[in-house]
């Protein structure tokens, strides 16, 4: 008698400010990989807060299916009435949900064919909390790696490492395409400190690690990125900033916090002589947030 | 008109600013609006917090702080373009230290063609030092020859120059023996002179003069003679000598040509022997297997025959108890009514 695989449909969340043209392009990708899954997965799309009429746009561009049998899946909008950045409209499309397992994807993100299934087969890992999709840039490239260099926190481009066949274990699972148990992403959230900006996937990538849970990359499963997020950080003090606070956050070794703070007091005696001001300004901002904690 | 901010950013990044991260923006907009020595104080006690909050030790002088309370703005400012200077100067530098290091390469690389021309010159060189040194090699050889045959020479003259005194004094006694016959004839000439005086008589000294006059004319072809001889002589010990030379080197090449052919004789009788040896001792080893097989087909034969032996022996017992038996057999039958 041939096993049973047991179903699990997929919500997938979208937050959105100001889309229209990345949904009208990588929508429909994904509805057809949703109908040849047939198994009723849903699509919520959180508008946050945008002025370009997106739920009407929505409703004429992907209408609900004609009849109850149609397997294409049914794509809402989850509107909120103030713009509160891309993690938080995240959580709230989590929480709407129909079904356990949560799909987080960029609106810049278009999958590729056969993109889902090997990402919520390696979530059967009751350890796995969040499996990420190998993304792939225009450059070729892979997502940014965050290194450890003189005592600081740095951002480098990464590579697209397209030969790995094997599912293994991540730095961090970006928000751009992140699948993961909707009452987990729930309960976690994404810190607040992190908006505006972006790293808050790091940090909850991370949060999670260190309680001894997996961040894994799934290399068969495959999302393409055509441009930067939505979430990227708007000035060089802001990314600053929130480098800084997740280097706080998570710096845990005594040695290592000894080091960084002499690196970062060198950092701003440069910034200092060289008259750098946006420097200045975001390690002060990073100290206020820090201070309010 | 400058661009905003704002307008800068989304050129720059085509990222779209969201309402949510304006007030944020605008808060570091207005920070980086501060006095640069106001922002930095900031920024140091902030650092000298974080400080503590990791458990380390407060700095005596915070390094911010310390370089805020001793430079003043317009210092900052110098200060600022004494690095840029300074910067470009250690550029200036990095690139003279790379035009230094691209004229050493190729100084080192002339160097490397210099060193293998002159090798190829030194190797010329040492051809031509063997070549000087072997010849001074057959130098000294002919120059010994030519010693040994100076030396040689030498002797020869000495030889010569003893038979040449013996001439002498040979020609010496010649010449006295001369001015005797001359005084000898001068008294025949008197003595002549009183007998053709008196010719009447035949006088019996002048024919012992004639006869000494005869004596000295052979005197004279003696010598001469005895002057060809000994060149003679001396030209026929050289030619000995050579022959001699040449016979002992032929006589030597003879010996050795006949003590190599005696020498592969006696290695070729040497490996016939050690073949025939072999063959002995294979003929040998087969013998003492045959010797061992023929004893113990003997030792299985004597055996065999003693088997049959006793078979024999048993069969013939056997055939003298049947008959004994069919006697008693009848004996019995004849025995019963």
């Amino acid at each position: 008698m041939p096993e049973v695989v047991p179903v699990k449909p997929v919500s997938v969340v979208i937050p959105a400010f100001e889309c229209r043209a990345d949904l009208a392009a990588n929508l429909p990708p994904l509805l057809d990989e949703l109908e040849r899954r047939a198994v009723g997965d849903e699509v919520i799309v959180v508008d946050d807060g945008g002025d370009d009429g997106l739920e009407s746009w929505i409703a004429h561009t992907f209408p609900p299916p004609a009849t109850f049998d149609s397997a294409r899946a049914d794509v809402r909008v989850l509107r909120r009435k103030k713009n509160a950045g891309p993690a938080r409209s995240a959580v709230d499309g989590a929480r709407a949900a129909g079904h356990g397992l949560v799909l987080l994807l960029g609106c810049e993100a278009r999958v590729r064919t056969g993109f889902l299934a090997p990402l919520v087969a390696a979530l059967d890992d009751a350890n796995v909390v969040a499996a990420s999709p190998r993304i792939v840039r225009p450059d070729g490239r892979g997502l940014p790696r965050l290194v450890w260099r003189n005592g600081l926190l740095e951002i480098e481009p990464g590579d697209g490492d397209a030969n790995a066949n094997e599912i293994t274990d991540a730095a961090y699972a970006s928000m751009s395409a992140l699948l993961a148990r909707r009452d987990e992403l729930v309960a976690a959230g994404f810190d607040a400190r992190f908006a505006p900006g972006d790293l808050a996937d790091v940090d909850l990538s991370w949060t999670w690690k260190r309680a001894g849970r997996r961040v894994v990359i799934v290399p068969t499963s495959v999302v393409e990125i055509a441009r930067s997020a939505d979430s990227a950080p708007p000035s060089r003090a802001l990314e600053l900033r929130n480098r800084l606070l997740l280097t706080w956050k998570h710096l845990d070794a005594a040695d290592r916090r000894h080091e960084h703070v002499e690196a970062l007091e060198a950092r701003a005696l440069e910034a200092l002589l060289a008259g750098r001001a946006d420097e200045l300004a975001g390690i002060a901002l990073a100290l206020e947030a820090d201070a309010g904690r | 008109m400058p661009l905003t901010h704002e307008i800068e950013l989304e050129a720059r990044t085509g990222t779209q600013i969201q309402p949510h991260a304006r007030a944020l923006l605008e808060r570091a907009r207005k920070l980086e609006a501060l006095p640069l020595e106001g922002l930095a104080a900031r920024v140091a006690d902030g650092l000298a917090r974080l400080r503590l909050t990791y458990g380390l030790e407060a700095r005596d002088a915070n390094p911010v702080r310390a370089l805020l309370a001793a430079l003043p703005r317009t210092e900052l400012a110098r200060r600022a373009t004494d690095l840029a200077l300074e910067l470009e100067a250690a550029r200036q530098l990095v690139l003279d230290r790379e035009r230094s290091a691209a004229e050493v390469d190729r100084r080192s690389e002339s160097l490397k063609e210099a060193l293998r021309e002159r090798s190829t010159d030194l190797a010329t060189a040492l051809a031509r030092a063997d070549e000087a040194v072997s010849a001074r090699r057959d130098l000294d050889t002919v120059r010994a020859q030519l010693v040994e045959a100076a030396r040689e020479h030498d002797r020869l003259g000495a030889e010569l120059a003893r038979a040449l005194e013996r001439a002498r004094a040979v020609a010496n006694e010649l010449d006295a023996a001369r001015n005797r016959a001359l005084e000898l004839a001068a008294d025949h000439d008197r003595d002549l002179a009183s007998a053709r005086a008196d010719r009447a008589r035949p006088d019996p000294r002048i024919e012992l003069v004639r006869s000494a006059l005869a004596a000295t004319a052979e005197r004279e072809l003696s010598r001469a003679q005895l002057a060809e001889l000994e060149r003679a002589a001396a030209v026929e010990r050289h030619g000995a000598i050579d022959a001699e030379l040449g016979q002992v080197r032929r006589e030597r090449d003879a010996a050795s040509g006949e003590l190599c052919r005696l020498q592969a004789e006696s290695e070729l009788e040497a490996a016939q022997h050690r073949s025939t040896i072999e063959g002995y001792e294979r003929a040998l080893v087969n013998d003492s297997r045959n010797a061992e097989t023929a004893r113990r087909e003997l030792e299985w034969r004597r055996r065999e025959m003693d088997a049959l032996r006793a078979e024999s022996s048993g069969l013939r017992w056997k055939l003298l108890g049947g008959d004994l038996a069919a006697r008693i057999a009848l004996w019995d039958s004849e025995a019963a009514p």
